[in-house]
């Protein structure tokens, strides 16, 4: 057992807006020093779940947790200034009548002249803006401007970082570089931090755990390998990575026929011989062998540089994707020679006059 | 010469042809004025200064800061509320708080000294009251002077702090308060530095229609500058001595429109790029949200709906005793004013406009800037402005006629209406050209291209893409000129053709004469027609 206090906990926090429920019993909890993240789609209630947790939005039901305080319950929210936390906004929110600097000065603007002086040139040293320091934020690039905003969320030395939908304005290179700056960052500093977003690959490269939301629901929460290879449930298996679901039938202990053959490995569900299945096969679960038994048509080809993401109807007539060696340059409505490589075989019971779908 | 040209960005084509011809009308008058200034004239000066000059400036310094003072603390405090919080009654207030506008400074000074003088019923109801039996309250003083312009012209600080308020959304806000600032904190330190642009430029507005106010400050008998040059012009004949004193309020405009020019420059980085969302307003909740309720209700009342009231409990009386002509002719004389004024203007705006739009160059961004300068000059000096030239031309073609055709003509441009609408045009470009351009900007160059590409040019562009865009803020254009026009006072007063009333001289005839009674049906069809065109206004911002 974990003794030590969580320093982000939240406990059945339920809230909608109006009929639209945008949290149902949202449970989890992050100890320090933690990256966690909130994925999910738009709309799916993250966004407003970190504005509980900063202490904008009230909640109907449950609790939240900062450093083992209580901080939100049905009819107490403690203000958000008096939560020890930072945030960084998805637009920067940098004050534009003030320098980075001053930005940057803002939240500890109660401290010594001297310590304010040293913890604001630890910051533009930390975000490698210290050529920057005196401009505006319109004189700045969207890149530096999330730095600056980083660096003035962490100066005060929050208990808890909040970041909403941080790198959702940024080009894709310069997204991928600062989620590992960031990350790095956050690290070296030691700091507890909380991201939304609705990008995968951010969450993946970020965080030490992710949270799946649908529809205001906790669908899992759990590390990124879990989240990706042992999905909780159908809605998690199909929003993250981009798998297919095949039909199959259990036919004995670690054992499932389907399209794609009997596949052997250990079952994601405990399921009876006989049982109908819904199975997740991921891209990179489908190798390719010319002299296969399985023979596969090519639907649609996206080249990618190192590899090729075939879409592919098997001879059952459902579809599957390969990631396949962009060596093996194969034309649309040739017939290719595929076998399946499965450890974890992630299935879902299927519900009866459901066809399967992508 | 080709380098030259290209610097100035010149391309000479009819729209900057016509750019400089407007740029022109306005520069007349502003450069006669200026001309003025440089070439003072000793023995007007001395006797100014001997008699009236210490007065005057004395009286437009206090006037001044007092209806700024006045006008910030309400202008700001109801943008605040009605922009950033949330309490019963804001989306009312939001609206309800811009109606004063409605309501000319002469029209609230007159209803302010027929209710508060001493025969009024305000201090005859005082008296009756122990231990005031001899209390005089003198309501022709600097105070009430502040008060009253103030409540006419707190609308547009209150108007542009709000927008600057509701530009900057609730993510600043939010941001400061995770930086653990307090709400009450974060509006000190964050939305009211970063409204300030909009603050200093209503401000600046304020301060331009304080200096150019002649009607209510000539009902209270308050001597300031436009007072001063009328009397000079019409009372001594002395067009020198009004040349003269106009040249000081020219050079307070130019000071004027270069601080306004500056902060507005500056709005640009100080708003965010994302607008305010649903859920953002800071909610009020027990006594805060009475006492803000409170506070709107009482501005409301008692800058426009007392005002009203008394104008229509006058009317009644007066049409009881049967004092009442209907005015007609004034108020069919003022709709043509102001429809011919808004669609002149209109069009000129829509020429300078356009002529930026094709070439942004140095050259027109200038002429464009030269053209709106009007809205800084009070309607005296532009009066005088413009007639003086007007008056050299007329000499010259009356001369030129008889020598060519030996007839005997009179002044041919004098007092015509011709004159009016050309000084109406110069006065209010800005605000319609203000309302133009900002919806030509919103078209984007993309569409102009997308339509070249399909062989869509010149003024077929401008016919099929550019006007149909442009119909809203030409609609908002049009309103704002109309209000403009109908209110203004000191204009239609001084270059009117002989024996042409509309309803604003007419208010300004009876006031003279202390006749309120029957002022205040000229003065409710003043403050009904500007109505009209504020609602309309308010339900085209609010879309």
């Amino acid at each position: 057992m974990q003794e030590t206090v969580p320093l982000l906990q939240v406990e059945q926090v339920s809230k909608s807006f109006g009929s639209n429920q945008v949290a149902n019993e949202v449970c989890f909890s992050m100890s320090k020093g933690e990256i966690g993240c909130l994925l999910g789609p738009s709309g799916c209630g993250k966004t407003t779940l970190l504005r509980v947790i900063a202490g904008f939005e009230a909640i109907d039901r449950g609790q939240v947790h900062i450093g083992g305080k209580i901080v939100s319950t049905s009819n107490l929210s403690v203000p958000p200034e008096k939560r020890s936390i930072g945030m960084v906004f998805q637009d920067y929110a940098l004050f534009p009548h003030l320098t980075a600097i001053q930005n940057i000065e803002f939240g500890i603007r109660n401290k010594a002249s001297r310590l304010r002086k040293e913890k604001v040139k630890t910051m533009l040293d930390l975000v490698g803006m210290t050529e920057v320091a005196n401009k505006y934020p319109h004189e700045l690039s969207g890149g530096q401007q999330q730095r600056v905003a980083l660096a003035r969320a962490l100066a005060p030395e929050p208990e808890l970082l909040l970041l909403d939908e941080p790198f959702s304005n940024l080009d894709a290179l310069l997204r991928d570089r600062l989620t590992v700056e960031v990350r790095d960052i956050l690290k070296d500093l030691g700091t507890t931090a909380l991201m939304v977003t609705h990008n995968q690959h951010e969450a993946f490269s970020v965080a030490d755990k992710i949270g799946v939301l649908f529809y205001g629901t906790m669908q899992q929460w759990g590390c990124a390998y879990d989240v990706y290879h042992r999905p909780a449930s159908l809605e998690v298996a199909t929003f993250v990575g981009d798998g297919a679901l095949i039909r199959g039938r259990v036919t004995g202990p670690g054992q499932v026929q389907s399209g794609l053959g009997l596949l052997k490995g250990n079952l994601s569900l405990p399921c009876e011989s006989g049982c109908d299945v819904d199975l997740l096969v991921r891209p990179e679960d489908v190798l390719h062998l010319d002299e296969a038994q399985v023979q596969a048509k090519v639907i649609h080809k996206s080249f990618r540089g190192p590899n090729i993401l075939y879409q592919l109807e098997l001879p059952s007539g459902e579809q599957c994707r390969a990631l396949v060696s962009s060596h093996h340059n194969h034309t649309i409505g040739e017939y290719i020679g595929i076998f399946p490589e499965v450890d974890n075989l992630v299935v879902f019971p299927r519900k009866l006059q459901e066809s399967p779908s992508e | 010469m080709q380098r030259y040209f290209s610097r100035l960005s010149i391309r000479p084509d009819g729209w900057q042809l016509s750019a400089v011809i407007l740029a022109g009308l306005v520069a007349v008058p502003i450069g006669i004025i200026f001309a003025s200034l440089l070439q003072p004239e000793q023995e007007i000066w001395i006797h100014l200064s001997e008699t009236v000059l210490t007065s005057l400036l004395l009286n437009t310094f206090w006037l001044s800061s007092g209806v700024l003072l006045c006008t910030a603390c309400l202008g700001v405090s109801l943008g605040w509320l009605t922009g950033a919080c949330s309490f019963p009654g804001r989306s009312f207030f939001s609206w309800a708080l811009t109606l004063p506008m409605a309501v000319p400074a002469y029209v609230m000074a007159f209803i302010f000294i027929g209710v508060m003088d001493f025969a009024g019923p305000l201090q005859t109801a005082m008296r009756t009251l122990p231990g005031f039996e001899r209390t005089i309250i003198e309501v022709r003083s600097t105070p009430f002077v502040i008060l009253c312009i103030s409540l006419t012209l707190y609308p547009y600080v209150y108007l542009l702090s709000r927008s600057a308020f509701l530009s900057q959304g609730r993510l600043l806000i939010e941001a400061a308060r995770t930086l653990g600032l307090t709400p009450l904190a974060a509006f000190w330190r964050v939305a009211l530095p970063m409204a300030r642009p909009w603050i200093a430029s209503g401000l600046t507005l304020v301060l331009m229609e304080t200096l150019a106010d002649f009607g209510a400050v000539s009902i209270f008998n308050y001597d300031t500058f436009t007072t001063a040059i009328y009397k000079a012009w019409f009372g001594f004949f002395s067009l020198q001595a009004a040349a003269q004193l106009s040249s000081v309020l020219v050079v307070f405009a130019i000071v004027l429109v270069l601080i306004d020019t500056m902060y507005r420059s500056r709005m640009r980085y100080f708003s965010s790029a994302r607008s305010s969302s649903v859920h953002s307003r800071i909610t009020l909740r027990g006594g805060k949200a009475y006492a803000a309720t409170c506070y709107c209700s009482i501005v409301v009342i008692v800058a426009f709906v007392l005002p009203v009231i008394q104008l229509v409990l006058w009317v009644i009386k007066a049409g009881g005793a049967g004092h009442l002509p209907n005015y007609m002719t004034q108020t069919g004389r003022t709709l043509l004013l102001g429809s011919g004024a808004a669609l002149l203007t209109c069009s000129a705006a829509i020429i300078l406009s356009y002529a930026k739009r094709k070439s942004p160059g140095t050259l027109n961004l200038v002429l464009c800037k030269m053209s709106t300068l009007g809205y800084a000059l009070p309607g005296t000096v532009l009066a005088v402005g413009i007639f003086l030239p007007i008056a050299w031309v007329d000499n010259h073609l009356q001369t030129l006629l008889q020598y060519i055709f030996n007839i005997q003509t009179g002044p041919l441009l004098q007092g015509t209406v011709i004159v009016m609408l050309m000084a109406y045009m110069v006065r209010f470009m800005a605000a319609g050209f203000g309302a133009v351009d900002s919806a030509m900007q919103g078209i984007s160059p993309s569409l102009d291209e997308v339509a070249a590409l399909m062989g869509v040019k010149g003024k077929k562009l401008l016919l099929t893409i550019h006007l149909p865009l442009l119909r809203k803020g030409l609609l908002t254009a049009l309103i704002l000129l109309m209000v403009d026009v109908v209110k203004e006072m000191p204009i239609t007063l001084m270059t009117r053709p002989f024996g042409w009333d509309t309803l604003a001289i007419k208010v300004y005839e009876l006031t003279s004469e202390g006749e309120w009674e029957r002022a205040a049906l000229p003065g409710l069809y003043l403050v009904m027609a500007s109505i009209i065109p504020v609602v309309l206004l308010i339900r085209q911002s609010e879309k």
